[in-house]
C-alpha cells in the first residue's frame, strides 16, 4: 500500500514527556483521526511529522520522501492548518494571494478566491480585525490552493461553533473526494472525527494506544451493561476498562469475547478513548 | 523568498504612514537646528528598524512555525530579513542622498554621509540579527540596546579619557585612510552574521 505518510519508531524526550515508539501509518486517500487528551503528544508528533523539532530517533516520510531531507520536494503539496499560528496581522485575504503566488509554484489562484467567497472572507480587512473561525478559515483556505495531496491539521476545529465546525468538515470530504488526497486531522473533538474519519489513531501519554480503521473499532468494541455478578464471570481479557455505578457496571469489552446472554450496546469513539483513559482496569 | 520579501513589506504597511510624518518633523529639526548629518542618521535608524520591527509581527503571529510548512525553508528565512535588513537601508541611502544633495553641499560630504550611514545601518542589522533570532524579540530587545548602547558609550567616554590621560587622537590623516578599509570590515561582518545566524536557525525548535 501507498502512504502519504508513515511515521516509524519515532521517540522524543523533553523534560518531564516522551513521545515513544510512535507509528503511525496514513494510506493514500484516506482521512486519519489523530486523538487522545490535552498533552498527550499530538502537537509534538505533528511538529515532528513538520520537522519543526527534532527527534531522538525513528523515520517519518511524508508522502513518500524522508522528512528530514526531502521534505522541500512535497512542501508544494503539504497543506498545514495549525491551531496557533497565522499570517502576520496587518495583511488581508487579498494580499495573502499576492504573497502565497510568490512562495507556492503550485498556487491556484482561482481555486482560493473560489474558498474565501465560500468562507465569505472579506478582501479588504486585515487579519488583526478577523475572527479565530476566519482565521482559520483563512489557513484552511490557502492550505487547500496549491495543488495539495496531504493536509495535516492540527486542532483546526477546536475553539469554533458548531456551524463554522460543519462548514469547514464539508470542504475537507470535499478535499477527500479526490482518491489521491489524504488527511491528517488532530483534534480532542471527536463527533467531528467519528463523521470524518477512515482510520482513527489514539495517543495516550505519549505513546499510541491504537491506529486502526474506525469501522473495524466500532464492530469490535461494545459497552457492556451488566450487574456486578455477570461482570465477574467475564473473561479478563475482553475487558478494556470498566466504571462501575448504582445500577452495576458498564464496561468497555471487545464484542467477540464476550459469551452468553448481555446487552451490548454500540460504543462510540468517545466512548473508546473514555475507557481506555478513565476506566478502571482488570489486569 | 520573493514572497517572504512582500509578505514584510506589505505587512509593514502602516510604519510608512508613521514614518513620514516622522521625517518630515525631523527634516524641520534639521532645517532649524542647521544640522544635515542629524535628520540622514533619523532615516537610517528609523528604516533600518523596520527589519526588527517585522521579526516581531511575525514572531506574534508565530508565523515562522507556519512558513515552515510552506516550500520555505529555514535558510530563506533567515536570509529574507538580511534582505529585508539591505532593502530598506538602500532606501535610506537613497533618502539621504536626495536630502543631503538639495542641501547644496559639496557632493563628496553627500556621499561620505550618506555611505558612512548606510554603512552603519548595515552594521547595525549584521550585529542585532543574530541576537534576535538566538533569543527571540523580547530578549532580543535588550540584548539590541545593549549593542547600540554600549560601543556608542565606550566611544564617548573614550573620546573624553584619551585627552586627559595625556594621550593624543592619531593624526586624522590616519584616520581619514582607516576609510577605506570599512566597506571590507563591513563585508566580513555581513558574512560572520549571517552564517552565525543560519547556524542558530537551523537547530531552532518551534
Amino acid at each position: 500500500m501507498e502512504y502519504a505518510l508513515e511515521v516509524v519508531d519515532v521517540s522524543k524526550k523533553y523534560e518531564g514527556f516522551a513521545l515513544e515508539q510512535v507509528n503511525i501509518k496514513l494510506p493514500r486517500g484516506y482521512i486519519m483521526g489523530f486523538i487522545g487528551e490535552n498533552g498527550a503528544g499530538k502537537t509534538t508528533t505533528i511538529k515532528l511529522i513538520l520537522d519543526l523539532i527534532k527527534r531522538d530517533a525513528g523515520r517519518i516520510s511524508v508522502l513518500g520522501k524522508d522528512n528530514l531531507t526531502e521534505l522541500n520536494q512535497v512542501k508544494e503539496h503539504l497543506g498545514v492548518v495549525m491551531e496557533d499560528s497565522y499570517f502576520p496581522d496587518n495583511l488581508t485575504a487579498v494580499n495573502v494571494n499576492s504573497i502565497c503566488k510568490n512562495i507556492y509554484k503550485t498556487w491556484d489562484e482561482a481555486k482560493y478566491e473560489a474558498l474565501r467567497k465560500q468562507f465569505s472572507l472579506p478582501g479588504g480587512k486585515i487579519i488583526k480585525e478577523y475572527s479565530k473561525g476566519m482565521k482559520m478559515k483563512l489557513s484552511i483556505a490557502a492550505a487547500l490552493s496549491h495543488g495539495t495531496k496531504l493536509l495535516i491539521l492540527d486542532e483546526a476545529t477546536s475553539g469554533l461553533d458548531p456551524i463554522v465546525r460543519e462548514e469547514i468538515l464539508d470542504v475537507f470530504l470535499e478535499f477527500i473526494q479526490d482518491e489521491k488526497n489524504s488527511v491528517l486531522m488532530s483534534s480532542h473533538i471527536i463527533s467531528d472525527l467519528e463523521k470524518a474519519c477512515d482510520y482513527i489513531t489514539f495517543i495516550h501519554q505519549g505513546k499510541i494506544l491504537f491506529s486502526r480503521s474506525k469501522d473495524e473499532l466500532l464492530t469490535d468494541y461494545g459497552v457492556l451493561k451488566c450487574s456486578e455478578e455477570e461482570f465477574a464471570g467475564i473473561d479478563d481479557s475482553a475487558v478494556k476498562g470498566y466504571r462501575k455505578n448504582s445500577f452495576g457496571v458498564e464496561a468497555l469489552v471487545l464484542k467477540d469475547k464476550i459469551r452468553g446472554r448481555v446487552t451490548i450496546d454500540r460504543a462510540s469513539i468517545e466512548d473508546i478513548m473514555l475507557y481506555h483513559i478513565k476506566g478502571a482496569k482488570r489486569q | 523568498m520573493r514572497g517572504l520579501l512582500i509578505k514584510d513589506l506589505i505587512n509593514l504597511k502602516k510604519q510608512y504612514r508613521v514614518l513620514l510624518v516622522m521625517f518630515v518633523f525631523y527634516i524641520v529639526v534639521s532645517l532649524t537646528s542647521g544640522d544635515n548629518a542629524f535628520f540622514g542618521g533619523v532615516v537610517s535608524i528609523m528604516m533600518v528598524m523596520l527589519t526588527v520591527t517585522s521579526m516581531s509581527y511575525d514572531e506574534y503571529a508565530k508565523w515562522d512555525k507556519y512558513a515552515l510548512t510552506m516550500p520555505v525553508s529555514r535558510r530563506d528565512l533567515v536570509l529574507s530579513k538580511y534582505l529585508l535588513g539591505l532593502l530598506l537601508s538602500g532606501a535610506a541611502f537613497i533618502i539621504n542622498l536626495l536630502y543631503q544633495a538639495s542641501m547644496e553641499l559639496p557632493y563628496k560630504e553627500v556621499l561620505g554621509i550618506a555611505f558612512s550611514l548606510a554603512g552603519v545601518s548595515i552594521l547595525f542589522i549584521s550585529l542585532v540579527l543574530p541576537f534576535l533570532f538566538k533569543y527571540g524579540m523580547e530578549k532580543g530587545r535588550l540584548i539590541m540596546m545593549m549593542v547600540l548602547f554600549i560601543p556608542t558609550g565606550i566611544i564617548m567616554v573614550g573620546a573624553k579619557m584619551i585627552p586627559k590621560m595625556g594621550l593624543t587622537l592619531p593624526d586624522p590623516d590616519v584616520l581619514n585612510s582607516l576609510v577605506y578599509i570599512l566597506p571590507f570590515v563591513l563585508l566580513i561582518a555581513v558574512a560572520v552574521s549571517i552564517m552565525s545566524s543560519l547556524r542558530i536557525y537551523r537547530n531552532k525548535e518551534f
